[in-house]
């Protein structure tokens, strides 16, 4: 019935089992299979790995590396000449890097809200969670490895911007400081983390998980209310200088990294749009606790990846 | 071992909102046992097999599989399980081969084990040609059978299906239905929906009926047959054929055969007989025959099938009969 031999399987291949010249007879086949179920971990990363795979056939990853390699295509195509003037020499390697950076603010919400917004609700809408959950895995393995495997896609990404940001800097100005570089990009992680796991929690909730509104309440919609209560002096003489607290909000933990290398000759910072708008509201971010913050991200993230897990445990198809 | 439940569903009932989709129901699959799981549309069976699977949450009652409460610990419950649950799909980028490789991975299979058992059951669903070709490309019928292929693949003690064969062609409801019984051999369980009732009378030993989330009845597919059958006066209608014509002496003859209500000639070589008598009642029937050198050529129960114990048992309703 199961016609099952040799020749066919050498001719055969079976992805990256190609290599497995073994032939299994009708009673190996049909014998009761001893297996033993992997640990949750083991599940967690089979998870993962295989979020990656998808990501490595998706065009969002691919778009987002584009946009990095951006960076010294803008630089070489003489943007930064037009906007900061010919005699480079005057800069301090420290803040020409962070004017290479002058997007942050805007990429540390875009880049979780591009990759975490679909992670979960498109299980449900492709109903592929049918396969997925009915198999022996907890839900919580499932959820973090999808979203380990999110992080993992962020942390290459942003490797690079700042391997690529490094690298024209010391061939344009001169060496940077690697311990400061480091800070920043431990600020940009955390604090990328802190957005992702609030944009994945709150995806959990929606039937689309639509990037674009996560984006904007992170870029826009979170600094706007952080402004409008620092311009409302009722509110300041309260709670006394609220803004100069503002740098414990993910959303702003952009600006913070990008102030840890130098100061940026522009900044994409929805922070200082808000405040040219609103009067009464210098905003100074040069007195930050980069250790204290980072903190305040992780407690933050950890606590909405927690909030997304209680909800998706208990989501239903 | 012997006699414990592959699946135990005690009081589960599911409700959304104020409607209640699943209503106190009772289910036992023994191990070793096939049973199908019939209902009209909206009357719960999709509902119960996602409870079972753990794909929603039941408001209320207990479900054990292999003995393991599967609300508790769905990772250990579910480890010996296969589900294809309502067409599943599956990553469109992604192939046949890797969703085995992924599925076996879950599982605990390890590598050889998967390549063996991932070829064995693409083959038996016929995807093995396809198995590096994106599963979003595929037709209903080939995600259905790369869908079977992924619950068959650990070589599960318990399987659930629901709706397993929709949207395969003929002659792949054949060979599934086939792979499925060739799983008997091996003492595996299954709980299977089904709109197609010649699934469930070719395949399981049992069928539970449910309607409006509440169970009709439930019991031995031969037996729940045969009960059907009967008229409401408790009898059959037995029709005999015989290759030679029938004398009024025999069919007076049999008229007087214990259990027989009433004959009726319907040819010259064919009578219909009401009969409400013992299995040993009926073989005499046949005696009569023998007597009478009439060659017997045919008996058969009139009514004693699938459909009309469906038919009975939904009656009233807009049963969807396939
Ligand atoms: N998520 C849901 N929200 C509200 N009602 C639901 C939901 N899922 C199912 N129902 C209702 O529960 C009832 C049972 O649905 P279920 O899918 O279990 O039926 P079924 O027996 O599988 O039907 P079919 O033969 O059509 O597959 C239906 O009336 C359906 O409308
Ligand atoms: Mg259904």
């Amino acid at each position: 019935m199961i016609g099952r031999n040799k020749q066919a399987n050498a001719g055969g291949t079976f992805n990256d089992y190609s290599d497995t010249d073994y032939s299994a007879t009708d009673e190996e086949a049909h014998r009761s299979t001893e297996y033993q179920l992997p640990s949750s971990v083991n599940q967690m990363l089979t998870v993962t790995k295989a979020t990656l795979k998808l990501f490595s056939k998706s065009y969002t990853f691919i778009t987002l590396t584009a946009l990095v390699l951006l960076i010294p295509l803008l630089v070489y195509a003489g943007l930064l000449d037009f906007v900061l003037g010919d005699d480079m020499s005057v800069y301090d390697p420290g803040d020409y890097a962070a004017t290479l950076l002058g997007a942050l603010p805007v990429f540390i919400a875009l880049i979780p809200a591009a990759v975490m917004s679909k992670l979960i609700p498109s299980e449900f809408r492709d109903r592929t969670a049918y396969l997925s959950l009915a198999l022996p895995q907890s839900r919580a393995s499932f959820f973090f490895g999808k979203f380990l495997a999110g992080m993992l896609v962020q942390i290459f990404v942003f490797t690079l911007a700042y391997g690529v940001i490094a690298l024209v800097t010391s061939l344009e100005i001169g060496s940077l400081d690697g311990g400061a570089v480091l800070l920043a990009f431990a600020i940009t992680i955390i604090g990328g983390f802190a957005i992702s796991a609030t944009v994945y929690a709150l995806s959990t909730f929606m039937k689309k998980g639509s990037a674009l509104l996560l984006f904007l309440l992170f870029y826009m919609v979170i600094p706007a209310v952080m402004i409008l209560i620092d311009a409302n002096t009722v509110f300041s003489d309260i709670i006394g200088g609220f803004i100069d607290n503002a740098q414990y909000l993910p959303p702003i933990a952009g600006d913070v990294a990008t102030f840890t290398l130098g100061t940026p000759y522009e900044l994409m910072s929805p922070v200082y749009f808000y405040s040219m708008l609103v009067e009464n509201s210098g905003i100074t971010l040069f007195n930050y606790n980069s250790v204290l913050d980072m903190g305040v991200y992780a407690v933050w993230g950890a606590a909405f990846l927690l909030l997304g897990l209680y909800r998706f445990e208990r989501r239903e198809m | 071992m012997d006699g414990q439940l592959a699946i135990d569903v005690a009081g589960l009932t599911k409700t959304y909102g104020t409607f209640t989709a699943v209503d106190n129901l009772d289910l036992k699959v023994k191990k070793g046992e096939f049973m199908g799981l019939l209902g009209p549309n909206g009357a719960g069976k999709s509902t119960t097999l996602k409870s079972v699977s753990g794909l929603i949450r039941p408001t209320s009652g207990q479900i054990l599989i292999n003995g393991i409460d599967s609300q508790k610990n769905h990772r250990k419950a579910l480890a010996r399980v296969g589900c294809v649950i309502e067409t599943p799909e599956f990553y469109r980028g992604y192939t046949p081969a890797e969703l085995m490789e992924y599925a076996g991975r879950i599982y605990g299979l390890n590598k050889t084990e998967t390549a063996i058992r991932a070829r064995d059951v693409l083959e038996e669903v016929k995807m093995w040609e396809w198995r590096n070709k994106p599963i979003g490309e595929f037709s209903k019928g080939m995600r259905q059978r790369v869908a079977l292929a992924q619950a068959l693949l650990p070589n599960p003690e318990v399987i659930i299906l629901d709706e397993p064969t929709s949207g395969l062609d003929p002659r792949g409801m054949i060979e599934i239905r086939q792979t499925l019984n060739s799983l008997k051999k091996r003492d595996r369980s299954l709980l299977i929906s089904t709109h197609i009732l010649k699934e469930v009378s070719e395949m399981c030993g049992t069928v539970t009926m449910i309607n409006h989330g509440k169970v009709v009845t439930t019991g031995d597919v031969a037996s729940l047959i045969h009960q059907s059958a009967m008229t409401d006066a408790g009898s059959v209608e037995i029709e005999l054929r015989t290759l030679k014509d029938m004398t009024p002496a025999f069919i007076t003859d049999l008229g007087g055969c214990a259990g027989v209500k009433n004959t009726e000639k319907m040819g010259s070589r064919e009578v219909k007989v009401v009969f409400s008598g013992t299995d040993e009642d009926q073989a005499s029937l046949v005696d009569v025959v023998y007597r009478y050198d009439l060659r017997l050529l045919g008996m058969t129960e009139k009514g004693a099938d699938i459909e009309k114990l469906y038919m009975n048992l939904t009656k009233g309703e807009k049963a969807s009969v396939q």
